[in-house]
């Protein structure tokens, strides 16, 4: 009966020891650039707010002509939620890094909702206005997938509509303030649909009652049949 | 998760290496030159039951084969068959090499050990009536014991005959696979299984031993475990080429695989105590351990997987009944691409695994360049967990199982 040398087990556990490192090396340094690439893109974004701030103020009412409903930074805020929705998943939700990257959109969220409120007032736009306070907690918030994808809808349908999505239990006064100052019950998920707080979860059928103007919105479907036609 | 996956890496690891080592070489690639003298008598077993499609080809490709007439014997058993199969045999019955034994029904083992009791051939060997060999077989089989007197039993390479059907396809790249793990596994002395095609025996080994034994099912597998208990020498031929008609059906395929398992779980019990025993070597310390936990490991990644695909379904049904039909927004970005640890390694297992079948098909003169291996990834990693989870269920009730 043959016996193999004890050197032949260390050496393949060493190989695989190798490749299993490689791995978590590889995938620390992607993660790692990703991480970099989200902070670049907020670092970016709140330059742009910074800007548009200062732009604003420097031309007050003469700058309305410049500014439409959905001049500002939605798009790339949407970018940024996707991405770092994914580096949540991939470094887990505990990560203090992701932690971090995710008070300072709920941040940027914070300060473009101001801003938006801000031009809208002085430039007589009418945009719609919508706050969804979620949890990641389980257990905490069983409506919060179902509400998810409720919003993700509404927002492919009508592009315009601001939808500002904050975790509810985020370590970050400035929410804190503004779950406060909207009225945010515990019961979750919550909305605030322009300035009126709403609990639990509300279907398409049930924002669209709330929000007749909707219906005056381009939507991407009605942009699609105009091409058609 | 993860010690699922560094077990099954180390694994496959440590075959690559032993096979690369090679330091002694167990095939031989030349066709040896011996004269009738030196050679020694050979018989030649083939049970039957219910073959009567098969066993003319199987009794002629032996008949074919180089090897001195007077030495060789063929002794065909019908075991009871209910079909033609011993009208067909007994066409053969003038032929001075063939011997026929008509026997009552008693399973494979029973018709081997009634063949056993018939020769005084110094080697034997089995083959089964789907079965078909090269001329050279033999010769290159005979080889190992003329040259090695310590030398118990030789396996073959075995390879799919026509395959027709997708499952014989995705089999042939299977028995690629085969092909490699028991040359590399004969390198470590660490054979377990003396396949029905076509492995070979010194019959005096077999005395010593004890005949063969029904093996729940799998009287190769409980042999050769029985050779191995008892410290004989296993090794393998790759140059010795059989072909084997594999089942055709997804059913047949299913039932065939499901009697290895449960053969090779409640012969697992049976020598349990050859597990983590240095007293059985490389066999006994990770060869056995590892195919018992590969097992369990192939079953546990395939409810990983049926879990996750369970989840996704209720998500989207969920998606379905709060906002309708909806179309998915495509975009790329490699900021999405997976790179976790979990899937770079499944990658890594999958790549080695197509290196090791690429082996094995190279050392069975098969190209490597062919559509089964790809068929055989994407599909067996599906089929292959439903047996064993089947085997198990099977092993644990005590239930037995059927060869057909």
């Amino acid at each position: 009966m043959r016996t193999t040398p004890w050197t032949k087990y260390i050496l393949a556990f060493l190989i695989t020891a190798f490749i299993f490192i490689t791995a978590i090396i590889a995938n620390n340094f992607f993660n790692a650039k990703r991480v970099d690439q989200i902070r670049s893109i907020e670092e970016g974004i709140s330059i742009d707010i910074l800007s548009l701030e200062t732009q604003f103020e420097l031309l007050q009412e003469q700058s309305c002509k410049n500014i439409s409903e959905d001049s500002i930074l939605s798009r790339e805020l949407d970018t940024l939620a996707n991405k770092l929705s994914f580096a949540e998943a991939q470094l887990g939700a505990d990560n203090e890094e992701v932690l971090r990257l995710k008070r300072h959109y709920s941040l940027l969220e914070i300060k473009d909702l101001l801003l938006m409120q801000k031009v809208s007032d002085k430039c007589n736009l009418e945009p719609i206005f919508l706050l969804y306070f979620y949890s990641n907690v389980k257990g905490e918030c069983t409506d919060c997938k179902r509400q998810g994808y409720v919003l993700t809808e509404l927002a492919k349908e009508y592009p315009q509509l601001r939808i500002y999505s904050f975790d509810y239990n985020i370590d970050l006064s400035a929410v804190e303030t503004l779950i406060s100052i909207q009225g945010i019950q515990p019961e979750l998920p919550g909305l605030v649909i322009n300035d009126v707080p709403y609990s639990g979860f509300q279907s398409i059928e049930a924002i669209k009652e709330i929000l007749p103007e909707l219906a005056t919105l381009a939507t991407t479907t009605a942009t699609t049949t105009e091409k058609t036609k | 998760m993860y010690a699922t996956l560094f077990v099954s890496l180390y694994f496959e690891v440590f075959l690559l290496i032993t096979f690369f080592e090679k330091s002694e070489s167990s095939s031989f690639a030349a066709l040896p030159a011996f004269t009738p003298e030196e050679l020694p008598t050979v018989a030649v077993f083939i049970p039957c039951w219910n073959e009567e499609s098969t066993i003319v080809g199987t009794l002629n490709s032996l008949l074919a084969l180089n090897y001195p007439k007077e030495k060789l014997e063929i002794i065909a058993v019908n075991d009871g068959s209910t079909d033609n199969t011993l009208a067909v045999l007994k066409t053969f019955e003038s032929h001075p090499q063939v011997r026929i034994i008509d026997k009552e029904n008693g399973g494979k083992h029973s018709a081997m050990n009634a063949a056993l009791s018939f020769t005084k051939a110094e080697i034997v060997g089995c083959l089964d009536a789907d079965s078909f060999v090269e001329s050279d077989a033999l010769l290159r089989i005979v080889n190992h014991f003329v040259s090695d007197k310590d030398v118990a039993a030789v396996t073959p390479t075995i390879k799919v005959f026509n395959a027709q059907s997708a499952m014989q396809v995705v089999q042939r790249a299977e028995y690629g696979l085969s092909v490699f793990m028991r040359n590399a596994l004969a390198h470590m002395d660490s054979l377990f299984i003396t396949p029905g095609p076509f492995s070979f025996f010194r019959r005096s080994v077999i005395l010593e031993v004890g005949p063969w034994r029904h093996g729940h099912s799998t009287e190769d597998l409980e042999m050769c475990l029985r050779l191995q208990e008892n410290h004989k020498k296993v090794t393998n031929e790759p140059n010795a080429i059989v072909y084997t008609k594999t089942p055709k059906t997804t059913h047949a395929l299913f039932r065939q695989r499901v009697r290895w398992t449960y053969g090779f779980l409640k012969n697992a019990i049976d020598y349990r105590y050859m597990f983590f025993n240095p007293t059985y070597g490389t066999l006994g310390m990770l060869v056995l351990p590892m195919s018992l936990i590969s097992l369990f490991s192939a079953i546990f990644l395939f409810s990983s997987l049926i879990w996750n695909t369970l989840v996704f379904i209720i998500q989207e049904l969920v998606r379905f009944q709060t906002v309708g039909l909806t179309a998915p927004t495509p975009q790329f970005d490699i900021f999405f691409i997976n790179t976790s640890v979990i899937l770079s390694i499944v990658i890594v297992l999958i790549i080695l695994t197509i290196v090791l079948m690429g082996i094995g098909k190279k050392l069975a003169k098969d190209s490597f360049i062919s559509y089964d291996v790809p068929v055989y990834m994407a599909l067996y990693g599906f089929i292959t967990p439903v047996w064993l989870i089947t085997a198990l269920y099977k092993a644990v009730m005590n239930t037995g199982v059927r060869w057909r």
